[in-house]
C-alpha cells in the first residue's frame, strides 16, 4: 500500500532544547501506527509539527505525496489530518453535539452570505451536520450526552467526545494523543475497540500511547521515540525486544537501579527511576 | 515640514527627557504584566493621580505655590515626589484589591480583566473631571520650581532647565532603585518567581496576593513620581492628563518587550526619540500618529518586543 | 429545530431561565397563541415591523387622527424635537452596539476603537455627497442615498485592513492597537486638508426619500425611519450568523482558539470577518449620522464614544442582541433624558454629560465582578466569563502533568519488559 504520511528528517528546536532530532518514519494507509516513548520524548511535539501548530525547524512532512510543512492547522485539517489533544481541549461550554458539529463544519461550504441570507445550501448543511454529528456521537459511544455541556462529561467520555469531534472533519489520518490516559481498565478496553472500529471504517490512525498493553495489542507497527529521536521502528514484537528500547524504558539511572528496581516498581505501582527520566511537562500549545 | 538637522541636537535632548518620563510610567505596565500577564489599562490614571495629589496637597492645603530655592527646594521637591508616589501607590493598591482580586479569585476570563481595567480607568478619569474634584479644564500645577534657571546653558544646542534636569536625575535614580529591588531583595525575588511561574511560586510558599499588591504599589509609586514630574514640566494638571503619556508608555513597554524591565526603559527612550525627531521631520501634529504606527508595526513584526518578555535582569 | 407550535415557556426558558419560571401560568396561556402566530409568520414579522414604521408617519397626522394635535408621549421628555433627537441618538447607538457585539460578544475580540469605523462611515458619506466647507475635496458628488453602500464598503475594507495584520496578536495587545487605530484615524482627519481638518465638513446633504412626509412625535424626522429598518436588518443578520457555522466558529474561537484551529477553523480569517461585519453596521450608522447632523468633525468621534459603546455591550450582556439594545438605551438614551430632567443642573455633584462616563466605568467594574455576563447574558456567555477555560487561565496555568500518568507509564513499561523477558 501507499505511504500516507511521511516524516522526513524533522527537527524541532526550542531555544537550546532539541525536542525532535532528525525524525523519520512513514505511515501506510489503513494501518494503526503506534508512537511510544517516555514522557518528554517529543511525541506531542511531533504531533504539533504534523498538524501545523509548530513549523519544524528543519525537515518536511508529506501527506499523500504532497508537502504540508508550513501550512496552517486549519489547512491541514482540509487536507485530511485531524487530531486530539493530550490535555483535553474540548469547547467546554458547547454541548457535546455542538462540539462535534464544529468538526463537521470543516467539510461544509456555507459562506457568510449563505449564512446571512439562509441559502438552501445552509439549510441542507445544517440538517446534515446534526445527523452526522449524532451518528459520530453514537459511533464513539457518547450519544446519550449529546445535549450535555462538554465540561460536564466524565474524563473518559471527554476523550471519546474529542475523538468524535476529530472524526467529524472526515480525516484520512487521525492523530490520537494518549487517548487512554487517565482511563480505567474497562474504559481502556472499550477504547481499543473504538480505535479498531475507526481503522475498519477506513481511517488511518497514528496513536501516541503511554500504556504498552494498549499499543502492543493494537498497533500494526510502532516507532519508539526517545530524547527526540526514533530509536526503533517495526512490528510491536520486534520493537519490544530491542535492547535499546528496553534501556530507554528502564531509564538511564544506571545499572544500580534497573532490573530489580524495575520489578519492585511494577509490583508496587510506584514511580521509580523511570519517572525521574520525565523531563519538563510538555508545553502543548 | 523639512527635516532640519540643525534642530537635531535639541530634539535628541527633549526626546531623551520624554523617554525617561515614559520609562517611569512604563515600569508599572511591565511589572504588572510580568506577574499577572495583564495589561493594566488603568495605569494611566494612577500616573495622573500622582500629579493631581500634589496639586491638592501643595496648591490647596500647604499653599506652596511660589518658587523656592536652596535646601528648601530640595525638601519641597522630595516631599512632592513622595506625596505623588504614595498617592499613586495607594490608588494602585485599591484598584488591585477591589477590582482585580475578585476576578482573580474566581479565575475570570481574560476579557473580564480588560473590561474591568477600562472601567476603572474611565471611572477615575471622569471622577476627576467632576466639579467637586478637578473640573473639566487645566489647573495650574504648584509652581515651586522656577522653570527659568538653567542647569546647562547649552547642551547640544538646548537650554536644560532645572526641571528637565530634575526629571532626568530622578528617573535615573528610580531606575537604579528598581533594579536593586528586583534583583537583590527578597520581594524582588518573589516578584521574579511569580513572573516565571505563578503556580510554582505558590507551591514554594510565596504569598501571591501580597506580592501582587506589592508589584502594583511599586509600579504605582514610580508612576506617581512621573505624574509629579509631568505636572512640573507642563505646569498644569488635567483630569485626563494620563491618557497620552499612558498610551505612549504602554507602547514603549511593548516596544522593549512587555514584562521585561530593561526592555521598558530601552523602549521608552527609543519612543521618546522617535516622537521628538518626527515632530520636527513630519510635524508635531503627526507625532501621535507616528507613535501609534510604531506600536502597530512593532506588534506585527516583533510581537514580543526588542528584548523579549522575560522579567529578570 | 422547533416548529411554530413550540411552547412559549420552553422558548423563554432557554433564554432567560430564571425570569421564565416567574411568569405566571395565566400569562403564558394568553400569550401562547400570539406567540404561535408570531412564529408562524417567520420573516413576515420583520416586514410587518417595517410596514408599521412607515405607516405611522403617514397615518399619525393631525388631519387623519385629530387628537394627535395635542398628543404628548407618555414617557416624559421624549417629546417634540428633543424626544426625536433622543430616539435618533439612541438608535444610532443601538446600531453601533449591535456591530460591536459581533466583535466583542461573538468573536470575543476586545475592540477599543470601534468608533473609528463609525467615523470612517460618516466621513465617507460626507465626502461623497454635496457637502460644503472652505476647501472641498470630494471624490464624487452623489445623491446621499447612493453613498450608503460605499460607506458600508469602505468600513468593511477598513475592518479588513486593520484586522489582517493585528488579529494575530494576543487579545490584550489587540485592545491597545485598536485604541491606537482610533487615534490614528481621528488625528489624520484632524490634520488632513482633504477632510477640512478640525473644522470638519459642514452642509452635508440629507437623503431624499420621495414624497412621503416623515414625522414622528410631531416633528419632521426621517432618520428615525431609516434607523428602524437598519436595526431590524442588523438584528436579522446577527441572528442568522449566530445560527450558522460562522457563529459556531466564533464561539469555538472564544472558547479555545488552539482547539478551534485544530478542528479546521481558519482562526485569523474568522476574526477578520468579525471585524469586517462589525464595521459594516457602523458604516450604516455613520452614514445616517452624517446626514442627520449635516455637520461632522473629528470632535464628534471621541475615544469616549468607543468606551460608551463598549459599556453598552458589556452591561447589556456580551453576545446578547437584546442586551446590546438595552445597553445602548441605558448608555445613550437614559442619560439624555436624565440631563433634560435635571435642567442642566448637576446631580449629586455629577455633571450629567461627563458624569455618566464615571458611572458607566464604575458599572463595568461592578458588572464584571458580580454579573460577568451582563444584564441579559446568554447562558453560555455567563459561564464563559465567570470562569476562564483552562486554555486561557490568567493566573493558574494548567500545565501540570498528571503524575498518575507517569506512574502508569513506569509500570506499563516494566510490565512489558518483564513480559518479554519471561517469554
Ligand atoms: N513550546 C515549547 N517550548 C519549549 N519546550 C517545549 C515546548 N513544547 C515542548 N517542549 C519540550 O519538548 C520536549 C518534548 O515534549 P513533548 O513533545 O510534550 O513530550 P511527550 O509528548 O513525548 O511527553 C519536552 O522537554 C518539553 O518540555
Ligand atoms: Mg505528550
Amino acid at each position: 500500500m501507499d505511504s500516507l504520511l511521511k516524516v522526513n528528517n524533522v527537527t524541532m528546536q526550542f531555544g537550546g532544547l532539541r525536542a525532535l532530532g532528525d525524525v523519520n518514519f512513514e505511515i501506510v494507509e489503513g494501518e494503526i501506527f503506534g508512537l511510544i516513548g517516555p514522557n518528554g520524548a517529543g511525541k506531542t511535539t511531533l504531533f504539533n509539527c504534523v498538524t501545523g501548530v509548530y513549523a519544524p525547524t528543519e525537515g518536511a512532512v508529506e501527506f499523500a505525496g504532497a508537502p504540508i510543512t508550513g501550512k496552517r492547522p486549519d489547512q491541514i485539517v482540509d487536507i485530511g489530518i485531524c487530531r486530539t489533544f493530550q490535555q483535553i481541549r474540548l469547547f467546554p461550554n458547547m454541548t457535546a453535539l455542538e462540539n462535534v458539529i464544529v468538526g463537521v463544519d470543516a467539510r461544509h461550504r456555507t459562506s457568510v452570505f449563505g449564512a446571512i441570507f439562509r441559502s438552501p445550501r445552509r439549510k441542507r448543511e445544517e440538517r446534515e451536520s446534526e445527523d452526522e454529528a449524532l451518528r459520530l456521537l453514537d459511533f464513539c459511544g457518547v450519544k446519550r450526552y449529546a445535549n450535555d455541556l462538554g465540561r460536564n462529561l466524565s474524563y473518559g467520555d471527554q476523550r471519546r467526545l474529542e475523538i468524535a469531534r476529530a472524526l467529524a472533519t472526515k480525516p484520512k489520518l487521525v492523530l490520537l494523543d494518549e487517548p487512554a490516559a487517565g482511563m480505567n481498565p474497562v474504559e481502556k478496553n472499550g477504547l481499543r475497540g473504538l480505535v479498531r472500529k475507526i481503522r475498519d471504517e477506513g481511517t488511518t490512525v497514528l496513536l501516541i500511547e503511554h500504556d504498552m498493553k494498549v499499543v502492543m495489542g493494537l498497533s500494526d507497527r510502532v516507532a519508539v521515540l526517545d530524547h527526540g529521536e526514533v530509536i526503533a521502528e517495526g512490528h510491536p514484537e520486534e520493537v519490544q525486544s530491542d535492547p535499546k528500547v528496553i534501556e530507554a524504558y528502564l531509564g538511564t539511572g544506571g545499572a544500580a537501579t534497573d532490573g530489580k528496581a524495575g520489578q519492585e516498581n511494577s509490583a508496587s505501582d510506584e514511580p521509580g527511576t523511570v519517572s525521574a527520566r520525565a523531563r519538563e511537562p510538555g508545553g502543548e500549545k | 515640514m523639512e527635516c532640519n538637522f540643525g534642530l537635531f541636537g535639541p530634539q535628541v535632548v527633549t526626546g531623551l527627557i520624554l523617554g525617561f518620563l515614559y520609562a517611569l510610567i512604563a515600569l508599572g505596565y511591565t511589572m504588572v504584566y510580568g506577574v499577572l500577564k495583564l495589561i493594566n489599562f488603568a495605569h494611566d490614571v494612577i500616573f495622573a493621580t500622582g500629579g493631581i495629589a500634589v496639586f491638592y496637597a501643595f496648591g490647596m492645603w500647604f499653599g506652596i505655590t511660589e518658587p523656592v530655592s536652596g535646601v528648601e527646594l530640595l525638601l519641597v521637591v522630595g516631599l512632592s515626589l513622595l506625596i505623588g508616589g504614595i498617592a499613586s501607590s495607594l490608588s494602585a493598591a485599591v484598584l488591585e484589591r477591589f477590582a482585580y482580586r475578585p476576578l482573580r479569585r474566581r479565575n475570570a476570563a481574560r476579557l473580564s480583566y480588560l473590561i474591568t481595567a477600562i472601567g476603572a480607568s474611565f471611572f477615575m478619569t471622569y471622577m476627576y473631571q467632576q466639579n467637586f474634584l478637578l473640573g473639566p479644564g487645566r489647573r495650574p500645577f504648584p509652581n515651586y520650581m522656577s522653570r527659568q534657571s538653567a542647569v546647562f546653558e547649552d547642551l547640544l544646542g538646548t537650554r536644560v532647565t532645572d526641571i528637565m534636569f530634575l526629571l532626568v536625575i530622578t528617573s535615573i535614580v528610580c531606575l537604579i532603585v528598581l533594579d536593586r529591588i528586583i534583583n537583590q531583595t527578597r520581594t524582588g525575588r518573589s516578584i521574579r518567581a511569580l513572573s516565571e511561574d505563578i503556580t510554582a511560586a505558590q507551591l514554594m510558599g510565596v504569598n501571591v496576593d501580597r506580592v501582587i499588591v506589592t508589584t502594583f504599589v511599586i509600579g504605582g509609586f514610580f508612576a506617581g513620581i512621573a505624574g509629579v514630574l509631568y505636572g512640573l514640566r507642563t505646569g498644569s494638571v488635567e483630569f485626563n492628563m494620563g491618557f497620552f503619556p499612558g498610551l505612549k508608555a504602554f507602547t514603549a513597554a511593548v516596544l522593549g518587550g512587555i514584562g521585561n524591565i530593561r526592555g521598558a526603559v530601552l523602549g521608552a527612550v527609543m519612543l521618546g526619540l522617535i516622537e521628538s525627531v518626527s515632530s520636527v521631520c513630519i510635524g508635531s501634529e503627526w507625532r501621535n500618529v507616528v507613535a501609534f504606527s510604531v506600536l502597530v508595526l512593532v506588534l506585527v513584526f516583533r510581537p514580543t518586543g526588542l528584548l523579549g518578555e522575560r522579567m529578570g535582569g | 429545530m422547533a416548529g411554530s407550535d413550540r411552547d412559549l415557556r420552553t422558548y423563554l426558558g432557554d433564554r432567560y431561565p430564571r425570569t421564565a419560571e416567574r411568569i405566571p401560568d395565566e400569562v403564558i396561556k394568553v400569550a401562547q397563541p400570539l406567540f404561535g402566530v408570531w412564529r408562524a409568520i417567520g420573516y413576515g414579522r420583520y416586514l410587518l415591523a417595517i410596514l408599521v414604521m412607515i405607516a405611522i408617519p403617514i397615518l399619525m397626522k393631525p388631519e387623519i387622527v385629530p387628537f394627535l394635535e395635542d398628543f404628548d408621549s407618555p414617557i416624559p421628555y421624549i417629546n417634540g424635537s428633543f424626544g426625536v433627537s433622543v430616539l435618533v441618538d439612541t438608535g444610532i447607538y443601538i446600531l453601533l452596539a449591535l456591530g460591536l457585539s459581533i466583535v466583542v460578544g461573538m468573536a470575543g475580540l476586545l475592540d477599543l476603537g470601534y468608533v473609528a469605523f463609525f467615523m470612517i462611515g460618516a466621513y465617507t458619506a460626507a465626502l461623497m455627497t454635496d457637502s460644503g466647507g472652505a476647501e472641498q475635496f470630494h471624490f464624487v458628488v452623489w445623491p446621499n442615498l447612493a453613498a450608503l453602500p460605499f460607506a458600508v464598503l469602505v468600513c468593511v475594507l477598513a475592518g479588513v485592513a486593520l484586522g489582517t495584520p493585528t488579529l494575530r496578536l494576543r487579545g490584550d495587545y489587540l485592545a491597545i492597537v485598536t485604541l491606537g487605530f482610533h487615534e490614528i484615524v481621528r488625528q489624520t482627519a484632524n490634520n488632513l486638508p482633504q477632510t477640512n481638518g478640525s473644522r470638519g465638513i459642514p452642509g452635508i446633504e440629507r437623503p431624499q426619500l420621495g414624497p412621503i412626509e416623515f414625522t414622528v412625535l410631531g416633528s419632521e424626522n426621517y432618520w428615525f425611519y431609516l434607523l428602524i429598518p437598519a436595526i431590524i436588518l442588523a438584528v436579522i443578520m446577527i441572528r442568522h450568523l449566530e445560527d450558522s457555522r460562522i457563529g459556531r466558529y466564533w464561539t469555538a474561537i472564544r472558547e479555545d482558539e488552539v482547539a478551534a484551529a485544530a478542528m479546521g477553523v481558519p482562526v485569523v480569517r474568522m476574526k477578520v470577518l468579525a471585524f469586517a461585519i462589525g464595521a459594516s453596521t457602523s458604516g450604516v450608522a455613520g452614514w445616517i449620522y452624517a446626514g442627520y447632523l449635516t455637520f461632522i468633525s473629528p470632535a464628534n468621534f471621541p475615544l469616549l464614544a468607543s468606551i460608551l459603546i463598549l459599556a453598552a455591550v458589556v452591561i447589556g450582556g456580551l453576545g446578547s442582541i437584546s442586551g446590546a439594545v438595552l445597553g445602548a438605551v441605558l448608555v445613550q438614551g437614559l442619560p439624555q433624558v436624565v440631563r433634560e430632567a435635571s435642567g442642566g443642573e448637576t446631580i449629586f455633584g455629577f455633571d450629567p454629560e461627563t458624569g455618566r462616563i464615571a458611572v458607566f466605568g464604575f458599572l463595568l467594574i461592578v458588572v464584571m465582578i458580580f454579573r460577568p455576563g451582563g444584564l441579559l447574558a446568554p447562558k453560555r456567555r455567563r459561564v464563559e466569563l465567570s470562569e476562564a477555560s483552562a486554555a486561557e487561565g490568567v493566573i493558574v496555568d494548567e500545565t501540570a502533568q498528571p503524575s498518575k500518568d507517569e506512574i502508569e507509564f513506569a509500570s506499563s513499561v516494566h510490565e512489558a519488559a518483564q513480559h518479554k523477558e519471561g517469554s
